[in-house]
């Protein structure tokens, strides 16, 4: 028996009677309302004697029905990119920066400069926006679980691990010997 | 984006002064336009030479000196080897996608296994170009026309610049940026050349600092840079104001010589100010390219509505590879060379 508080597997929870979801879309992987024939009850609205005298037809008509959501890790957001480029930050202005930018996404296409908001920019990479810095920049759509489409445009600034004074004095001691060898 | 000189320099032989990739084919435009000629680049290609280390003038270099098996490679004086190997192997350790480290430690590695083979580093490289030094000289007798290639600079003056530059490229790269163009280009490696009776000079990108014994005040003071006039003149700098010289007019070049200059985008250069004043010294002046007509790519229309509702102002840096060639009887002074303009290449004054 039911108790007034239970969990089920959405999927199992879903039977002819209980038809309260109100978002068909979700029919299949979460149910987030009273079940329809509670509310019924509830309202004395329920006249089916089936309902009445079967076991949920007895449990309390506020009974609540929580549902397992789907694991982030079977996410059905899907995100795809139309276009991408790499970016090399060329001036840093008041309330814009100027960037040249490489087509990641068709090598063939030529090279362009372009001006961007600040905004464009999130709060985290902002420190990481300075001249000679390189970011990755892609527009596409982005479909939400639901079945929504967003278009995004996402600007994200490469970073790269602290360079160690040791590796630096190796990779020079190589640069070294290599000049010393070209100019002997 | 970028510039490549290519001078004919009589026997066949060749020298290649920078380089750039041409945006159709993918390769170097020295190797296109050589093997459209039909050019053996292994034995007749004598001189590679890069003038500075901007992306503009080096994209493709080590593939054109890696073809060119039997030419000597020329670089700047002005930055001390030991230094530049070093910001070259940090830069291209941290930061592979940069040119200009990526195509020097390319030309280094071709360098070492030419030596390696047992080839002289003063047949291979890198010679280092300075103010009034010869390069390269194709004087024999059996040549019916000589020819004689000298660096006019970097000046003496300029070697603390350039170990500044270095010390904050290297400081740049430890901080994993790309090192950024500071400060007038006086660096570059000016080139006169004398085939038979005729003088070429090509500008690279020095710029002028009036007052300085530096860039083109070093060139024109100088007592012991080779004499003559020159009648052709790539411009340096593309056209822009701070590389103009007046003495340069005077003293370097002959009346109304044909001048030749490249673009360079991201700078919107040359202005409409920089072809006035050069078409009031001559009017010989020849654009490779127009900027005015690059094109961008047609995208996705969500992809355009997005960069639109950004203001994004995007602009093409780089259209078709223009061309310009002068072709002239290196043994007539007055003879009227042939001109060829290639793919959006135009005569500018009226």
């Amino acid at each position: 028996m039911l108790t007034s508080t239970s969990v089920r597997d959405p999927v199992a929870a879903l039977g002819s009677r209980e038809v309260g979801v109100l978002f068909p879309a979700f029919e299949k992987e979460f149910l987030v309302r009273h079940p329809l024939i509670a509310m019924k009850t509830r309202f004395g609205l329920n006249t089916d004697e089936d309902t009445k005298s079967s076991p949920q037809g007895q449990r309390a008509p506020s009974e609540d029905i929580l549902v397992r959501l789907p694991s982030l890790r079977k996410s059905k957001w899907k995100v795809k990119v139309l276009q991408r480029w790499i970016g090399e930050v060329e001036q840093v202005k008041a309330e814009r920066f100027v960037a040249m930018l490489v087509d990641a996404t068709n090598s063939r296409n030529p090279p362009e400069q372009v001006e961007l908001d600040l905004e464009e920019v999130s709060e985290s990479d902002l420190p990481l926006l300075a001249e000679g810095a390189t970011f990755y920049w892609s527009i596409g759509y982005r479909d939400t679980p639901g079945g929504q489409r967003q278009r995004i445009s996402t600007i994200r600034f490469a970073r790269h691990p602290r360079l160690k004074e040791a590796d630096v004095q190796q990779i020079f001691s190589q640069a070294d010997l290599l000049a010393a060898y070209l100019q002997k | 984006m970028g510039e490549c000189v290519l001078v004919h320099v009589g026997e066949g032989d060749w020298i290649v002064v920078d380089s750039c990739i041409d945006s159709q084919s993918g390769q170097p435009v020295a190797l296109n336009y050589l093997g459209s000629l039909g050019v053996d680049v292994a034995s007749q290609v004598k001189l590679v030479v890069a003038t500075h280390w901007h992306d503009d003038h080096i994209r493709g270099l080590a593939a054109t000196l890696r073809a060119a098996a039997s030419a000597k490679f020329v670089d700047s004086a002005a930055y001390g080897f030991q230094d530049l190997l070093r910001v070259v192997e940090l830069g291209n350790t941290t930061a592979p996608g940069s040119s200009a480290t990526r195509e020097y430690a390319d030309i280094v590695r071709i360098l070492e296994e030419r030596q390696g083979k047992g080839e002289k580093r003063e047949a291979v490289g890198p010679v280092r170009a300075l103010a009034n030094r010869k390069l390269l000289s194709l004087t024999s007798t059996g040549r019916s026309v000589s020819a004689e290639v000298f660096s006019l600079s970097p000046a003496d003056g300029v070697f603390s610049r350039a170990e500044a530059e270095l010390r904050e490229a290297l400081s740049a790269i430890k901080r994993r940026r790309r090192p950024r163009r500071r400060g007038p280009n006086q660096l570059s490696v000016v080139l006169w050349l004398t085939v038979g009776v005729l003088n070429v000079l090509l500008g690279a990108d020095l710029e002028h600092v009036p007052g300085t014994t530096e860039g083109w005040q070093a060139i024109v003071g100088s007592v012991e840079r080779p004499v003559g006039r020159a009648r052709f003149f790539k411009v340096p700098h593309h056209g822009s104001k701070n590389a103009d010289c007046p003495a340069c007019w005077t003293d370097l070049l002959v009346e109304q010589p044909f001048v030749i200059l490249t673009p360079y985008s991201p700078s919107m250069l040359p202005k409409h100010e920089d072809i006035t004043r050069l078409c009031g010294r001559t009017p010989r002046v020849f654009l490779t390219s127009d900027p005015g007509r690059y094109r961008l790519p047609r995208r996705d229309n969500a992809v355009e509505k997005t960069l639109r509702e950004l203001s994004a102002k995007p602009r093409a840096l780089v259209g078709q590879m223009g061309h310009v060639r002068l072709r002239s009887d290196a043994r007539s002074a007055d003879q009227e060379p042939v001109l060829l303009l290639r793919n959006g290449a135009q005569q500018q004054c009226a």
